[in-house]
């Protein structure tokens, strides 16, 4: 991403040679600095958390069947203690990361663990692991270690002048945020949303046991408003924190919304992330306002700076180009997302859906229809279970590892048709899939799925 | 200094105590949802449903101890019917109360279900058991796994696939056998009911307290969803184990008799009509609706499954009695009759476990990674 040759060979008045120059305006490395270690805290307290809550056994180990993604079928969970190693090596990267020491490596290398692991399981994706890969995939593209770092300190007692950070590392991260919320804050204007408050009034009037604002949590009209207030927050809050007079409210908001949602919603480390992230927006040399100016070498506009070359900028431009069009990828299948979920994932649709499903499979065999009936919530574990029975992918996918099953055990010709049912947003149930089509047997594509069932039914 | 201190704390803004009284005016004055009655539903469940429901399990195995003490004391025709019925009406209260089969009943440091209820029975066990020179006294059954042990066991002593039990039992080993099984029964059905009640281990308490006290359910929102989902779960188990496997779903279709549930009495298709009261108790509570159930919280939300779940239950029912053989020659005689029966069930359960669940906002969360 970044290159120190052939950085500006446009003429100087072309807009081109205009953006690339700002991109390369020096900036205090202090916020990145500052951002990094906040960030990398929490890469840290996630590890821990992962393995503290044995979480490791329970959605690497323990399960005997993977949902992976499409195209990445190969990976695979590490045998046993290999597991515990690979966890280990991405604790000891994030580690790193926080403290600054090698912090692009250790970036990279957590983004590549990190990322193996949630690649491994489908029924264990989070908007905001992904998110977290995004992030620590761009810090290893960045002089994140320019401040605030044990990098820094080894290069002053080297001698060397410290590294200099451009606008260009400030502006993409603030990029992937303001789109994070863009879309969190798109994706909420849907009917379910906007005209039922749905799932929020579900879901808020299960804390009516709260002490004090229970009655209140539970009142309808509350609902609508947290539904309109949510969505405006995230279709604006990215603007009003990128402006320096609204900048100290706004993040008063997000920190107010953050811990709201973090009370209310088992969401995580979720809001802490979110928290962190939005200091990128502050003025790059806010430690050093916070922490005395002495308390921190600067370093803008230094030599051995990274600036963005042309490449780098064109690869800088599909990287945001892709963050774009991936959560608009819903649109080339038809009917409600919400329901269907394809071009669901990695979209930023936070929030959205309250869904319950049930899943069961038939599974005919040989040429007189030997007939056998899967209930597979005990061969998944529950969170697999659960996952599975709302989102048609994973059901395909169980399918196919059914037949594969079926025909390891010598049966022939095996076809494999799912029961499945699911209410979305408090409407009536339906039928999700299609119960006479062969799902082992239909396409494993990204293509559109035309075996689920479409939603017919307005939320109550 | 103190004038000066108390001046500055009255001219310094008190976002907490503004905040508070803030909701607190608006807890007041706004308009409010429809008050919470989970906890108040859960206290009642525990204590006058799942309680009593286990206490009377506890007397009913004792009667049929004592109904299996006469029986071996003086074995005949009429004692043993005695005793046959004896069981049956011991057996329906845990069929009933199957779905509250969480807590004492399934958890790791309790397991008391399987002690007092593993099937399919396992014959060969027992006869190996019989056939030993182990003793078969209480205490030594006391020590055995679940498949020497429980109702089961006691119901294929009483109904031997061959016949003749009345001669079986005038054996005398067999007859303190099964008189040792009675006594465990007893004493495991005590220790199920002491540890719900207050009185003893009170997991009552871990209901009512869900959320606060309760070291079992971290919410109301997971005691509330733990009972509702058990509504689900309790079908699905009926359809998966009682029906479906007899029926050879996972046999490719072939009857597996042999593996149905109180496969020697032919009481299958009763326990699981004894399944469908205890949902309905949990449901629409008890019959003279003192005991509410999970519809009154679903009318106070603005929702009524009503109409639905009453007709869910009806057909149910109607599907199971209209086999008009015991399940296990249905399975092989009239399996479309339990097949029908089977999809009646699991309409009722899609019912429970996808509409209601979902529109109650009560799916399961296990951990953080269960979320956005």
């Amino acid at each position: 991403m970044t290159g120190t040759e052939g950085a500006l060979s446009s003429h100087p008045q072309s807009p081109l040679a205009r953006l690339i120059e700002r991109c390369n305006a020096p900036r205090d490395g202090a916020g990145l600095g500052a951002f990094r270690v906040l960030f990398g805290a929490l890469l840290c307290l996630s590890v821990a958390r992962f393995w503290a809550y044995g979480w490791i056994e329970e959605l690497y180990l323990s399960p005997t069947f993977h949902f992976t993604y499409w195209g990445f079928e190969w990976v695979r969970p590490w045998a046993g203690a290999w597991m515990y190693a690979h966890f280990a090596l991405m604790g000891a990267a994030a580690l790193a990361l926080c403290a600054g020491f090698q912090s692009r490596i250790s970036a990279l290398v957590f983004f590549l663990t990190f990322t193996y692991a949630e690649l491994i399981e489908k029924a264990s994706y989070l908007n905001h692991y992904y998110f977290v890969s995004l992030v620590t995939l761009l810090l290893a593209g960045m002089p994140c270690g320019a401040s605030l770092s044990i990098d820094a300190a080894r290069r002053r007692r080297r001698g060397l002048p410290p590294l200099a950070v451009r606008y260009w590392s400030y502006g993409m991260l603030r990029a992937q945020l303001a789109l994070l919320y863009f879309f969190a804050g798109f994706a909420k204007l849907n009917p379910d949303w906007l005209f039922h408050a749905e799932p929020l009034r579900t879901w808020l009037s299960l804390h009516a046991d709260a002490p004090l604002v229970g009655p209140l949590l539970a009142a309808p009209w509350l609902a609508y408003v947290a539904s309109y207030a949510g969505a405006a927050y995230d279709l604006s809050i990215s603007a009003w924190l990128s402006l320096r007079r609204t900048r100290p409210y706004a993040y008063a908001v997000v920190v107010v919304f953050h811990l709201a949602v973090w009370l209310l919603f088992p969401i995580g480390m979720f809001s802490w992330v979110m928290i962190a992230a939005a200091t990128i927006f502050f003025e790059p040399d806010w430690p050093r306002r916070w922490l005395g100016r002495g308390a921190l070498h600067a370093n803008a506009g230094r030599a051995d700076s990274p600036r963005l070359s042309r490449l780098s900028l064109g690869l800088s431009s599909a990287y945001l180009a892709v963050q774009v069009m991936v959560p608009l990828r819903y649109v080339l299948y038809p009917g409600n997302v919400n329901w269907h979920e394809q071009g669901f994932r990695f979209s930023w649709r936070v929030m959205l859906i309250e869904k319950a499903g049930q899943v069961e499979f038939r599974v005919l065999t040989g040429d007189d229809d030997r007939r056998y009936v899967i209930y597979p919530r005990e061969a998944l574990t529950p969170l697999q279970y659960k996952m599975m029975s709302t989102q048609p992918d994973m059901i395909q996918q169980y399918a196919r590892h059914l037949r594969q099953s079926f025909v390891s055990q010598g049966h022939q010709r095996v076809r494999v048709y799912a029961d499945a049912w699911a209410s979305l947003n408090g409407r009536p149930r339906q039928r999700l899939i299609d119960p006479d089509v062969d799902l082992a047997s239909a396409p494993w594509s990204l293509g559109q799925k035309p075996w689920i069932l479409p939603l017919h039914s307005k939320a109550s | 200094m103190n004038h000066r201190a108390r001046s500055r704390i009255s001219e310094r803004p008190r976002p907490a105590l503004t905040l508070i009284v803030l909701l607190g005016v608006l807890t007041g004055c706004a308009s409010t949802g429809a008050p919470d009655t989970r906890r108040e539903l859960l206290t009642t469940w525990s204590n006058e449903l799942i309680v009593p429901i286990y206490a009377e399990l506890e007397e009913r195995s004792q009667a049929l101890d004592s109904s299996l003490g006469d029986m071996c004391a003086s074995p005949s025709e009429a004692s043993l019917e005695a005793a046959k019925r004896a069981w049956s009406v011991a057996r329906e209260p845990l069929k009933r109360g199957e779905v509250f089969a969480f807590g004492p009943f399934s958890r790791p440091e309790y397991r008391i279900g399987p002690k007092l209820d593993s099937w399919p029975a396992r014959p060969e066990e027992v006869e190996e058991l019989l056939a030993s020179a182990s003793p078969v006294d209480p205490q030594t059954i006391g020590t055995l796994g679940v498949w020497h042990k429980g109702l089961p066991v006691i119901e294929y002593l009483l109904y031997p696939p061959e016949g003749g039990a009345t001669a079986l039992l005038s054996d005398a080993r067999r007859c303190e056998y099964l008189r040792s099984v009675g006594a465990e029964l007893v004493s495991r059905a005590r220790e199920l009911h002491l540890a719900w009640a207050p009185e003893g281990g009170n997991f009552a308490a871990e209901l009512s307290g869900a959320g606060r006290t309760s070291t079992a359910f971290r919410s109301l929102k997971d005691a509330f969803g733990e009972i509702v989902n058990r509504l689900g779960f309790t079908l699905e188990n009926v359809r998966k184990d009682k029906l479906g496997r007899p029926l050879g779903d996972s046999a490719g279709g072939i009857a597996q008799p042999a593996v149905a549930e109180s496969r020697f009495s032919g009481r299958s298709l009763r326990d699981i009509l004894d399944n469908l009261d205890g949902i309905e108790l949990v449901f629409f509570g008890d019959a003279s609706r003192t005991i509410p159930g999970v519809a009154q919280y679903a009318r106070e939300r603005g929702q009524s499954f009503d109409p639905e779940v009453t007709a869910g239950l009806a057909a149910a029912r109607d599907a199971l009695l209209a086999i008009d053989v015991p399940l296990t020659e249905a399975v092989a005689t009239e399996s479309e009759r339990v097949r029908e029966a089977s999809a009646r069930l699991g309409e009722l359960q899609s019912l429970f476990q996808v509409e209601i669940i979902g529109a109650l906002g009560l799916t399961l969360s296990f951990n953080d990674n269960d979320g956005d």
